[in-house]
C-alpha cells in the first residue's frame, strides 16, 4: 500500500470550515474532507457530499425481516406443528401481524446502524491517526490527502491561503 | 409545545462555548464520585442484591411465595412488568418522537431518557421470567427455538408471544439507538483521557470515531431511519402489551380502548420518571444550564396533558361499561370504583388524574420540590393503574364461589423494591461511566457565533 499523508489545517468556527471546505472543492481536490465535533450545518453541500444511499439498505433488511416473520409463522403453524388452539384458524393472519411489524423493525434498526457503522464509516477501526483530540471538542480541521512529500508544501500553502489558523501533516490516511 | 417558551430564552444558558459544553458534561466522569454518589450507589446495590437474593429463594421455593392465587394468577409480577415497560416509554418518545419532531430541547434529556428506558426495560424484563417459575426453560417457551423435542413451537397467536418479540425487539432497538448516539461523545471523552487504561476503555467503546464529516452524513441519516423506525415501535410495545389484556374476554380487559390508554399512560409514567430522576442528576452533577427549567417546564406540560388522557380513557371506560349493556362489564367498573379494591383505584384516580392539574400553572411547572413530589405521586398512581386492572378484573371472576382477596406477599414487596434498586444502581453506573448529556447534539443546538469569520 502507497504511502499516504494528510496535510490538516485547524479552523474555531463553523462558518470557516464551511467556507474552506468549498474553497478545496473548487479547487478541484478529490481527497479531502472535514472533521468535525459535531454535524456542521451546510458543509454535505460544501464539501460536495452525495446523498447517502443508506435508506435503501435499510428498506431491503425491513423487507428481509418481514419475510423471515412470514415464513417462519406460516411454516411453524401450517406444515411444521399444526395445532388447534381453541378452533383458531391454523392461519391467522390478523394474528401474525404483530410479529410481522416487529421482526421488519428489528431487521431494519440492527441493520441500518451495524452497516452504518461497517460499511460506510469503515469502524471499528483504530489504526487511522486522530489529527488532534479537540477534533470532538472545539476544533474543526479541513484534511486533504496526497500520496507524496512533494505534494504536501503546496497544499500547506493552500491551506494557509483559505485561512487555516495552524496547518500540519500526518502520515496516514482520511 | 414549548416553542412560545423557549423562543425568548436559550437552550442552554450561561452563554457556553463548545469547549464549556464537553467539560461540563464529562467532569462527573473524570473525578472520583461524591460522596453523595457513594451513599445512592451503596442503597441501590444493597437493595438490588435483596432483590435479586429474594427471587433466588423464590425460584427455589416455587412461585407460591408471591400473592398470586387463584382466581388472581397475574399478581405483583405482571403488574410491575406493566409499569416498568411503561415507565420505558418516555425515553423513546423523547428521543425519537421528539427528535422527528424538530424538538431541540430534546437534545439536553435525550441520553438520560434512553437510558432510563434501557434499564426499565431490563427491569420490566425480569419479572415476566420469574413469573414462569422455570426461568430456566424460557428459551423454548419464549422463542422459536429449533428443538429436539418433537416438533415443539411457541404459540404465534397469542399475544404473550407477540410480547416476547415486542420487548425483545425494543429493547434491541433502544441499545442499538442509544449505543449510535454515544459513539461521537465516547470519543469525545477519549480524546480527554489522560490515564492509559481510561484511554484503552474509552477507545475501544468509540470504535475510533474520527468526525469525519462524509461520516457524520452517514451517521445522521442513519440516526434519521432509526428515530423513525423507533417511533411506531414504542407505540407498538404498548398496544401490544395492552393487547394482553384485551384479546382476553375478561370483562374489564376485553375493550379496544386498552392501547391508546396504554401509551397514553406509559408515556405519562416515564416522564414522572424522568422528571424524578433529571431533578436529582440536574442538582448532584451540576447541570442546571444544560437542564434548565424551561426542560423540566415543557416535560411537566406533556405530563398534564397524557394525565388528562389517561383521566380520559378512565371516564370513557367506565361510560362504555355502561353503555355496552354487558351485566358483567359493569359489574366489573363498579367493583372498581366501589368495591374491595375502591382504594387502588381512588388512589389511582389522585395521582394520575388529579395531582398533574397543578401543572396547569406556569409558577408550579417551574417549582422542582412541588414537580419531585408530584412527579413520585405519578408512579405510585401509574403502578396502582396496572394494578386495579390486573386485580379487579381477576379477583371477581365469572364464578363468585372462586372469588378472593388479592394481597401481595411480603416477598412481592421485596423483589418489587429490588426492581428499583436494580433501575438505579444501573443509573448511578451510567452517570459515572457515560456523558448523560450528548455532547455532540447539544453542541450543534448552540447558535453560531454570527459574523466571526476567522482569517487567518
Amino acid at each position: 500500500m502507497a504511502k499516504k499523508i494528510c496535510v490538516v489545517g485547524y479552523y474555531f468556527d463553523t462558518h470557516a470550515i464551511i467556507e474552506a471546505s468549498r474553497k478545496t472543492r473548487d479547487r478541484g481536490f478529490q481527497k479531502f474532507d472535514a472533521f468535525v465535533p459535531f454535524p456542521v450545518h451546510g458543509i454535505d453541500e460544501a464539501l460536495g457530499i452525495k446523498r447517502s444511499c443508506l435508506p435503501y439498505i435499510s428498506f431491503v433488511a425491513g423487507c428481509a425481516g418481514l419475510t423471515t416473520a412470514i415464513v417462519l409463522q406460516v411454516w411453524t403453524h401450517m406444515f411444521s406443528w399444526p395445532m388447534n388452539i381453541g378452533a383458531k384458524p391454523i392461519l391467522a393472519i390478523p394474528a401474525y401481524v404483530p410479529i410481522f411489524f416487529e421482526l421488519t423493525v428489528l431487521f431494519a434498526g440492527v441493520t441500518t446502524a451495524v452497516v452504518m457503522f461497517t460499511k460506510f464509516l469503515g469502524l471499528p477501526n483504530f489504526s487511522e491517526p486522530i489529527f488532534h483530540p479537540d477534533i470532538t471538542n472545539d476544533r474543526f480541521a479541513l484534511a486533504i490527502e496526497v500520496s507524496s512529500e512533494a505534494e504536501v508544501e503546496p497544499v500547506k500553502r493552500f491551506l494557509k491561503e483559505i485561512y487555516a489558523a495552524e496547518v500540519h501533516h500526518v502520515e496516514g490516511r482520511l | 409545545m414549548s416553542q412560545a417558551v423557549l423562543r425568548d430564552e436559550p437552550l442552554v444558558e450561561g452563554g457556553k462555548t463548545y469547549a464549556d459544553i464537553s467539560n461540563d458534561v464529562c467532569r462527573p466522569l473524570e473525578s472520583f464520585p461524591t460522596k453523595i454518589w457513594w451513599v445512592a450507589f451503596a442503597i441501590s446495590l444493597s437493595v438490588m442484591t435483596m432483590g435479586f437474593s429474594l427471587i433466588g429463594y423464590m425460584l427455589y421455593q416455587g412461585v407460591g411465595m408471591s400473592g398470586i392465587r387463584s382466581p388472581v394468577s397475574w399478581g405483583m409480577m405482571i403488574i410491575t412488568f406493566v409499569f416498568w415497560i411503561g415507565i420505558g416509554h418516555a425515553g423513546t418518545l423523547i428521543s425519537a418522537i421528539l427528535f422527528l419532531f424538530r424538538q431541540k430541547w430534546r437534545t439536553a434529556i435525550n441520553r438520560s431518557a434512553e437510558a432510563m428506558t434501557i434499564f426499565a426495560v431490563m427491569c420490566a424484563g425480569i419479572f415476566p421470567l420469574i413469573h414462569t417459575g422455570r426461568p430456566w426453560y424460557s428459551a423454548y417457551w419464549l422463542f422459536p427455538y429449533p428443538n429436539v423435542m418433537g416438533p415443539l413451537w411457541v404459540n404465534f397467536r397469542s399475544p404473550l408471544l407477540w410480547d416476547v418479540f415486542a420487548v425483545s425487539t425494543y429493547l434491541t432497538i433502544s441499545l442499538v439507538f442509544w449505543y449510535t448516539g454515544l459513539v461521537p461523545d465516547l470519543a469525545t471523552v477519549r480524546d480527554r483521557a489522560k490515564n492509559f487504561w481510561r484511554k484503552k476503555f474509552y477507545t475501544i467503546l468509540s470504535l475510533g470515531w474520527r468526525g469525519s464529516s462524509r461520516g457524520w452524513h452517514h451517521y445522521e441519516v442513519a440516526y434519521w431511519i432509526l428515530a423513525g423506525l423507533s417511533t411506531p415501535l414504542v407505540l407498538s410495545v404498548h398496544t401490544i402489551v395492552s393487547f394482553d389484556f384485551a384479546v382476553s374476554i375478561i370483562p374489564g380487559w376485553h375493550t379496544t380502548i386498552f392501547p391508546p390508554y396504554f401509551v397514553a399512560g406509559a408515556i405519562f409514567s416515564g416522564f414522572a420518571m424522568v422528571v424524578t430522576l433529571l431533578v436529582i442528576a440536574r442538582e448532584v452533577f451540576g447541570l442546571k444550564q444544560y437542564i434548565t427549567l424551561n426542560h423540566l417546564d415543557a416535560m411537566n406540560k406533556i405530563i398534564l396533558a397524557t394525565g388528562m388522557m389517561v383521566g380520559l380513557a378512565y371516564a370513557t371506560e367506565f361510560f362504555i361499561a355502561w353503555y355496552s349493556g354487558v351485566p358483567y362489564e359493569r359489574f366489573i367498573f363498579i367493583q372498581r370504583a366501589m368495591g374491595p379494591y375502591a382504594w387502588a383505584y381512588w388512589t389511582m384516580v389522585c395521582c394520575n388524574v388529579l395531582s398533574p392539574q397543578f401543572f396547569w400553572f406556569r409558577a408550579c411547572r417551574r417549582n422542582i420540590p412541588l414537580m419531585f413530589i408530584l412527579s413520585i405521586f405519578v408512579n405510585i398512581g401509574m403502578w396502582f393503574e396496572r394494578f386495579v386492572i390486573v386485580v379487579t378484573s381477576l379477583a371477581n371472576d365469572f364464578l363468585p364461589s372462586s372469588w378472593n382477596y388479592f394481597q401481595l406477599s411480603p416477598w412481592d414487596y421485596g423483589v418489587l423494591l429490588g426492581s428499583f434498586g436494580m433501575f438505579f444502581t444501573f443509573f448511578l453506573l451510567f452517570c459515572r461511566v457515560l456523558p448523560t448529556i450528548s455532547i455532540a447534539e447539544v453542541k450543534a443546538v448552540l447558535p453560531a457565533k454570527e459574523g466571526e469569520h476567522h482569517h487567518g
